[in-house]
């Protein structure tokens, strides 16, 4: 249980002569990898860092470890700085992605072990043994050697490892990665429900964001090294800050298209090739107070807001393929070669050619499912 | 499950069966003829099985010389450099492989380049140091010397070099200080490699006979490899009684090799001896 703060943390990694170029920004001392980080996470809170390979989750997870050099700026473990301090003072446990169980003992001596470490009495551990073997189920594989057990024990038991010591914080860095799909969303459920029954704050990298979205009291996203945005899954997904939030969150991914926000007489409407969406009130007051005028965007749309309409003011679009996944079909459909996805609920397909690929759709969105992007920029010009 | 094994296999299994009867044999003959007398020992044509069995060879061996002395000078010096020998290149070899630190690679080509001079062209200086600071004829000679093998500090390296930083890392937030990383980590982990260490260290301390020999006179310091050889010089070739006392010394390396044996071969498989 403690609050972890995070302040303008920067981590700077040494030129190493074998590095090919990568999308992170260089210094004269390195590449940044990350940079100007800032978060507070509260007490007992549940924070997930996503983002694409490289963009530095693992590297601000293994700062706030101990494991890794902070290049600059100030962390904080329950109001104390920590930036000197080793990882085993820092009360935190991690789980890591290849477990790292120790492969010469057994179950039972990988998860006692940070307890004999602190030379905890023999009962005390076995007690907390035992309580973390009941939590994850594995009391029955105790005395067999990590060798021995599949994945998703052996990350049972590193996560017994981390929990037994009842760490203030209590970091994984894509624990669930090595697991086929199945076994994934069945250890996603069972770290919520370990979640309710310990009081730890956790910090959890993924780079997946379902993972993320489900699992997630706040997220933060991050690309090549920078914070894009923090927030609750339902704010991420509602309201993404720039193209690179909009586009890495939601499956499938959020449709794009270049349109036209014009501004007439303190009303706006977009236009996306013969469609006009007047906007509403909310959305017209954000753009008003961020005194935004007419100018080019790129509007972005939700596979599951658009809906079929065969009225005039419609986007014409041809079927490529369509995907039946059971209550919903997938229309990857082309509006003047340009793809977009639209998701229909089955029920409402009384036509079926629909379905089939050439078929002719026409569709349209209501204006409070829009997001408006800057064509320079990317920033969503609502926020 | 029961598998036919191909005619390779069987080849195989036959050369390694003659490796092994050509490896053993010269040790057979060497225990069976320290129960024959000298004559029948060095009679034409030669005998296999002794034809007068004797133990008097072994009585001898013990009356003809301090031999339990040279027995326990042998075993505690070899025991102790083996010791201190492992643990001293385990933690060389660890430090070289996960820490970083000014000039490492420079500081670890001198250490290599000092394996590449043969042993004896160094004996001489350092017998002139061993003499300079007074430990010439003292067990600090017969030990010291032998704390740090560089050939050890190699293999050890090599072996972490190829030891995930994981396991460490874990081990750092699981509470561990720098030194019990080693201690209860990685040290544990290089078992095999270290077993293969343990029978090097042991048998090269064990059989070293240069070093011993100018660096001692007290026939009290005396090393098994040394005494055998002063009773030679004092009392002729007597090579029945000198194949007792060698049936007897092959006995501690035998009891080692017994007990690392399987790790011992792990390592040599395992990635363990490279280069
Ligand atoms: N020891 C290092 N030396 C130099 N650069 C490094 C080092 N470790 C990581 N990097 C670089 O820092 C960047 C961030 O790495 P990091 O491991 O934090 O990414 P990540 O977000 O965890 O990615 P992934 O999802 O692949 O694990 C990468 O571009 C990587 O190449
Ligand atoms: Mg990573």
């Amino acid at each position: 249980m403690a609050t972890v703060t995070l302040k303008n943390i920067r981590k700077v990694y040494p030129k190493s002569h074998n590095t090919n170029k990568s999308n992170l920004k260089e210094t004269a001392d390195g590449v940044l990898a990350v940079d100007d980080f800032n978060l507070e996470i509260n007490d007992n809170e549940f924070i997930v860092l996503v983002g694409p390979s490289g963009c530095g989750k693992s590297t601000t997870l293994r700062m706030v470890a101990g494991l890794e050099e902070i290049t600059g700026g100030e962390l904080y473990i329950d109001d104390v700085l920590v930036n000197e301090v080793a990882p085993k003072d820092r009360d935190i446990s991690m789980v890591f992605q290849n477990y790292a169980l120790y492969p010469h003992m057994t179950v039972r001596q990988n998860m006692e072990f940070p307890l004999k470490v602190q030379k905890k009495s023999r009962d005390y551990i076995d007690k907390k043994v035992e309580e973390a073997a009941e939590i994850l189920g594995i009391t029955e594989y105790l005395d067999r050697k990590p060798k021995a057990l599949s994945g998703g024990q052996k990350q049972r038991v590193a996560i017994g490892r981390a929990i037994v010591r009842e760490p203030k914080v209590l970091l994984m860095d894509e624990p669930l990665s090595n697991l086929d799909a199945k076994l994934r969303n069945q250890m996603r459920a069972e770290i919520l429900k370990l979640r309710k029954r310990i009081n730890t704050t956790f910090i959890y990298v993924t780079h997946d964001q379902t993972e993320a979205m489900t699992l997630g009291d706040r997220i933060v996203i991050m690309k090549d090294g920078v914070v894009q945005q923090t927030g609750t899954p339902q704010e991420v997904f509602d309201s993404p800050h720039n193209l690179f939030v909009a586009g890495f969150i939601g499956t499938p991914q959020m449709n794009f298209y270049d349109g036209r926000l014009v501004e007439d007489k303190g009303r706006y409407h977009v236009e996306i090739k013969d469609m006009k969406v007047a906007l509403g009130k909310e959305k017209t007051e954000r753009l008003k107070a961020n005194g935004v005028k007419s100018r080019d965007v790129t509007v972005g749309v939700r596979p599951e807001h658009i809906v079929l309409s065969e009225g005039e003011n419609v986007l014409r679009s041809v079927v490529d393929v369509s995907e039946m996944m059971g209550s919903v079909v997938h229309l990857h459909v082309n509006v003047d070669d340009q793809d977009s996805i639209i998701i229909v609920p089955t029920i409402q397909l009384k036509d079926r050619s629909l379905v089939k690929s050439g078929a002719e759709v026409d569709f349209t969105f209501p204006e409070d499912v829009i997001h408006l992007f800057s064509k320079e920029t990317g920033n969503n010009l609502e926020y | 499950m029961k598998k036919k094994h191909s005619l390779g296999y069987w080849l195989m299994f036959v050369l390694m069966t003659l490796i092994a009867f050509v490896s053993f044999f010269p040790f057979f003959w060497m225990f069976l003829s320290s129960f024959k007398t000298q004559s029948e020992l060095l009679s034409m044509p030669p005998t296999f099985f002794p034809n007068n069995f004797t133990t008097a060879n072994y009585t001898q061996v013990f009356k003809q010389m301090p031999f339990t002395r040279y027995y326990i000078n042998s075993l505690l010096t070899s025991g102790l450099n083996t010791l201190v020998g492992v643990i001293s290149s385990s933690l060389i070899g660890y430090v070289f492989a996960k820490y970083d630190f000014p000039y490492k690679n420079v500081i670890f080509l001198v250490v290599l380049a000092c394996m590449m001079i043969p042993y004896e062209t160094l004996m001489p200086t350092v017998y002139k140091m061993m003499v300079g600071i007074k430990w010439t004829n003292s067990y600090k000679v017969l030990t010291i010397p032998y704390f740090v093998n560089i050939f050890g500090i190699f293999l050890m390296r090599q072996f972490y070099l190829d030891l995930p930083d994981d396991y460490l890392e874990a081990a750092e937030v699981d509470g561990c200080s720098q030194f019990e990383i080693w201690a209860r980590i990685a040290m544990p982990m290089a078992n095999s490699t270290t077993s293969s260490l343990v029978i090097f260290l042991f048998m090269a301390s064990y059989n070293s006979f240069m070093w011993p020999l100018i660096s001692v006179d007290s026939r009290k310091l005396f090393t098994l490899p040394v005494g055998i050889a002063s009773m030679i010089w004092d009392r002729g070739n007597q090579y029945a009684m000198l194949l007792a006392a060698a049936s007897m010394i092959i006995v501690p390396v035998c009891i080692l090799f017994a007990f690392m044996q399987r790790k011992f071969i792990e390592g040599m498989t395992s990635g363990g001896i490279k280069g």
